[in-house]
This record gives C-alpha cells, structure tokens and sequence, in this order.
C-alpha cells in the first residue's frame, strides 16, 4: 500500500506551479516587450540615418550599429531554427533526450519485471517448494535495498547531482545481488518443470527394487520358479530399455 | 551375464529408473540362474551318461513290438 501510494504520490502533486506559471508569463512578456522596444529603436535609427541630419560620427556609428543589428537578427534566426531541429533530433517519445527518456523509464520497467516475476510465481505456486525458493529472496530485497538508496540517497541530499561513488557502489552491489538472486530463482522454477518427471521416475524406481531386489532377497519366490522369474524380469527390463529409448 | 540385459539395466541407471543396489541384486539372481542352469545341464549330462552306461550291454538292433508301440535298439 506504502508502495503504491508511493509510486503514485507524484499524479497528486501538480506538474507546474501556478504562481510560477504566473511570473513567467509577465517576465516573458516583459521581455517580448522590451525585444519589441529594441527592433522599434533600430528602425528608429535607420529613419534618422535616411534622414541625414545626424553628425558624420554618429552616422558612423549609427550605421554599424543597424548593420550588426540586421546581422545578428539573421543569425539568431538561423541558429533558433536550428536549436529547434536539434531538439527535435534529439526527442525520444516525447521526452526531451535519451536520458529523460531513461530516467523515465527505468523504475517503470524494473516494477514491471516484478510484476511479471510475481505473475510467474503465481502461476507456479502450487508446485513450488516456497521454503527451498525463499533463498533466493535474500539476494534480490538486498537488490531492491541498494537500488531504493540510491534514489533515496539522491532524492533527500540537497544536491541534484550526488557523488558518482554512490551510483557506481548501489550499481555494483545491485547487479551482484540481482544476479546471485535471479540464477538461484531461475534455477529453481526451470526444475520445477522436472518434478513431475522426478516423481515417475521415483516410482518406476520404486517398482523395480521390488521387482528385482525385495522379491530375491526375501525369497518371496519358490526355488524351482526362480529361473522363470528372473527370465520374466531380463523380459520386463528389455521392454522398458526399449521404451524410454 | 546376457549382454543385452546388462546394457538395458546401464541405460536404466543412467535414466535414474534403476538402483545400484538394485542391480546388484539382479546380477547376483542371473549368477544364481546361470549356476543352477550349469548344475541342471550336468546332471542331465551325468543321467545320460548313466543311461548310455546302463543300456550299453543290451543287444543292439532289436525291435520289441507290444501292439501298435514299437521300441528300436541302436547303438
């Protein structure tokens, strides 16, 4: 419940702040403003050069200043339609870039990896030996403790940024512990397929030291049939050899 | 001991339908087969031979006729 909760703590908390959202559209219209302002003046000036009645070292002056103005105009236009590109180039479903993208999709796809895990467990809870599986348990909460500390660690420390050293110790210790966790849960639901087979097998076991040892040995059969017993027996192991060939 | 058997019983060990112990066991009843087919083949062995013994000074190529049943002496 703590997890769920957790995990869905943020739909409860809005995206964008209101009074943010506020401020920035006056600072942007402020600054549309002042950009306006700033185009008006440079016409302004190319007005007062047409008109020639400016001194010849303000003219000068005048002139550069409208000519890098145009220039630079042009330029900020083409680098704007390029960041534009690039930014689309660099798009990943919608998100900003491939780490975004990542850092989106990360702790989604490692809850939906437990999900299925669990889905698989179900499916075979009748057939597992819980006690023998629950060994590989250890390894993997260990797996999920180191994982949750270094979001934690990085989520409550006043840095964005947290020290490569945690990320590098929490990714080394994860992947070891996923690792010993995983082989040991693997190895046991790949023999769980065999435990059906195991227990023919323990009762053809079963039958043939019956057969073959219990009988001979208690001399439950007479001595002048023992000959047409074991000969029924060669008959009974050549069948079953050829059988399970 | 019968090659075949004893290929059959390794395959059925190898398969895990068979015991060591079991077929130790089953080795020792086919040594007791063998040894009792070997004890029956000389007494049979030993009876003809006593026969042979027994019959050897009878006259040879006589027919003894009791009705329908006929009984040939050979050599």
């Amino acid at each position: 419940m703590t997890g769920v909760i957790a995990a869905m703590s943020q739909l409860f908390s809005p995206p964008f702040n209101e009074d943010v959202q506020e401020v920035r559209k006056e600072h942007r219209e402020a600054r549309n403003n002042r950009d306006t302002d700033r185009v008006e003046s440079v016409l302004l000036l190319q007005e007062l050069i047409n008109l020639k009645i400016l001194p010849d070292t303000l003219n000068s002056r005048a002139e550069n200043l409208v000519t890098s103005h145009s220039l630079n105009e042009k330029k900020s236009e083409s680098l704007y339609n390029d960041l534009k590109a690039l930014k689309k180039s660099k798009k990943v479903n919608g998100f900003q870039n491939l780490n975004i993208f990542l850092a989106n999709m990360g702790n989604p796809v490692f809850i939906l990896i437990t999900g299925i895990l669990f889905m698989i467990l179900f499916l075979f809870r009748k057939r597992i030996d819980w006690l023998k599986l629950s060994k590989s348990f250890l390894y993997l909460s260990l797996m999920y403790l180191f994982v949750s500390s270094v979001y934690l660690i990085w989520g409550i420390s006043n840095s964005m940024e947290i020290h490569k050293i945690y990320y590098v110790t929490g990714l080394v210790f994860a992947s070891l512990f996923a690792m010993l966790g995983l082989r040991s849960l693997l190895f046991y639901l790949f023999k769980i397929n065999s435990i059906e087979e195991e227990k023919l097998l323990k009762a053809i076991r079963i039958l043939f030291r019956q057969l073959l040892h219990t009988v001979p040995k208690k001399n439950y059969v007479k001595d002048d049939k023992f000959v047409e017993y074991t000969e029924s027996n060669n008959r009974i192991i050549n069948e079953v050899a050829e059988t399970i060939d | 001991m019968d090659e075949k058997i004893k290929k059959n019983l390794n395959k059925l060990y190898k398969k895990k339908c068979l015991e060591k112990q079991v077929i130790n066991t089953h080795e020792e009843s086919l040594a007791r087969v063998k040894k009792e087919v070997e004890k029956l083949k000389e007494e049979i062995d030993e009876k003809e031979q006593e026969n042979t013994k027994k019959f050897e000074g009878l006259p040879k190529g006589i027919l003894f006729q009791f009705g329908k049943h006929q009984i040939y002496l050979t050599n």
